[in-house]
This record gives C-alpha cells, sequence and structure tokens, in this order.
C-alpha cells in the first residue's frame, strides 16, 4: 500500500498527532490553511465517502466534533471549518479519505465560495433529476 | 422558535426537498455555489454538531453518503465538497447545524483555500495546545 495516510496511521511515517482512537487519526496538516488546521481519517483505507461503510463515517465525524470542540477550547478561534473535497474534481489529492478542519481566526481573509440563483425553472429540473434517481432505486 | 430551518423543517416555509426521513431533511440551498448544492439539516434544533447526539451524527452520516450518491448519479457529476460551517465566522449563517454538499465540476473555478507552512518549532507549539484539550 503506498498510501501516505496508510502509512501515517501506522506510524511509518511520523506525524503532528493530536488524537487517536481504535479507528481514527487526527494530526496537524503540515502545509495549513491556518495555524492549527487538522485533518481527520479513518485509519483504513477507504477511498471518499461512496468507499466508506456508514458506520464508519459516523465515527470519523464523531471524532471531527471533538477535534472541533478541542479547536474552540484550546486556540483563540472564532469558528471552524469542517470540509471534505469528494474526489478529484473536488480537489481530493491523497485519495484517502479526510476531513480538513480548519480554525478560524479573526480577519483570516478566507471567504466562502461564491453564490449564485437559479433561473426561471431551473431548480425544479435539477431537483426532478435526484428525485427520479431516488425513484428509481 | 424563529429559526428558518426550523420551520423548513415544520413545513411552514416552502423548500426544494430531495430527502426526509425521521431525523434529518435535505433541500436545496436557494443561493446555490453550484447547482444542486444541497444543504442536510437535522431536524433537532441545535446551534452546531456539538448539540447532536451520537445517533442524530450517525444519521446525517448516512443521508450525506446517501444524497452524494444521488447527487452524482442523477446530476452525473464525478464528485462534491462537503461542508460543515462551525460559527458565523465560518460563514455559518443559519444557527441550525447543516452539511453543505456542493457538486463539482471541470473549470467550475472553485478552488481550495491557500496553504502555507509552520515556522520552526510552530507545529509543535500547536500540538501541544490542542492536546491539552483532548
Amino acid at each position: 500500500m503506498d498510501c501516505i495516510f496508510c502509512k501515517i496511521a501506522k506510524g511509518e511515517i511520523s506525524s503532528y498527532k493530536v488524537y487517536e482512537d481504535s479507528k481514527t487519526l487526527a494530526f496537524l496538516d503540515i502545509a495549513p490553511v491556518n495555524n492549527g488546521h487538522i485533518l481527520v481519517i479513518p485509519k483504513k483505507h477507504y477511498k471518499n465517502i461512496e468507499d466508506i461503510s456508514e458506520e464508519e463515517l459516523y465515527v470519523a465525524i464523531k471524532t471531527v466534533k471533538k477535534i472541533g470542540k478541542a479547536l474552540k477550547k484550546s486556540l483563540n478561534i472564532l469558528g471552524y471549518n469542517v470540509n471534505i473535497n469528494n474526489n478529484p474534481i473536488a480537489g481530493q489529492i491523497i485519495p484517502h479519505i479526510h476531513f480538513h478542519i480548519i480554525p478560524r481566526y479573526k480577519n483570516d481573509g478566507l471567504k466562502l465560495w461564491k453564490q449564485g440563483k437559479y433561473k426561471n425553472k431551473e431548480i425544479e429540473k435539477i431537483q426532478n433529476k435526484i428525485q427520479k434517481y431516488f425513484n428509481n432505486k | 422558535m424563529d429559526c428558518i430551518f426550523c420551520k423548513i423543517i415544520a413545513g411552514e416555509i416552502p423548500s426544494y426537498k430531495i430527502y426526509e426521513d425521521d431525523k434529518v431533511v435535505a433541500f436545496f440551498d436557494i443561493l446555490p455555489i453550484s447547482h444542486g448544492h444541497t444543504i442536510i439539516a437535522s431536524k433537532k434544533h441545535t446551534r452546531d454538531i456539538e448539540g447532536l447526539s451520537e445517533e442524530e451524527i450517525s444519521a446525517m452520516a448516512i443521508v450525506i453518503k446517501k444524497i452524494g450518491k444521488a447527487i452524482m448519479e442523477g446530476l452525473a457529476v464525478k464528485g462534491y465538497s462537503v461542508f460543515l460551517d462551525n460559527k458565523s465566522a465560518a460563514n455559518q449563517h443559519i444557527s441550525h447545524t447543516h452539511f453543505h454538499l456542493v457538486p463539482r465540476a471541470e473549470g467550475d473555478g472553485l478552488e481550495r483555500w491557500p496553504q502555507s507552512g509552520y515556522e520552526e518549532g510552530e507545529a509543535e507549539h500547536y500540538l501541544k495546545k490542542i492536546k491539552a484539550k483532548l
């Protein structure tokens, strides 16, 4: 297995580990968006949200909750963003599912992606497409 | 209760709902980052994830997988971004726990926030601080 996160999980590559339990691991991203930027991973290798089981995804989110709380208590932050880039098209670079937890500081200049509006009936068309998927299952 | 998501869940305000079960609801963000941008909210009103029980988090995880799949197959996209914004400084505008699922496309121009590095000893400093609260 050539996955860098698997190697970190096994301790074959060192990391700034902040938390570990039997199923998940949390460590500092060494190329942080903001200081204290954490990555949470399942120890087992899953590529993405499609690949991971409901149970393991739940356990990982539980760890995210724990780490978020600790960040608020330990750093002088205003909040945090949790983000999964699911698949390369969404900017996923390491193909081992991971949550980014990015602490937010006053005036850190990070901006939300621009939001738009739907044109006439566009929203219904898109809703139908997704609904159809559920109905066809 | 003056929460807009609670009103959507109660059906007092209309929404483009795509999924609902006893704990979770999913509907479209009407100010979408991309088409099909979906909000997944817990039915119980809690300000943030810290207020959700394990059972509710589990229900959210199940729905994230479900909606993700529906978005990928229904809209024929190859991936999506998931966000959970905690506190208004982190862009959480509605104080009712919710995830965003943003379908992604080639050349959509949505970029990751810029990353930097730690100076010598700085990473250890943060590590120590955070670990002390865990």
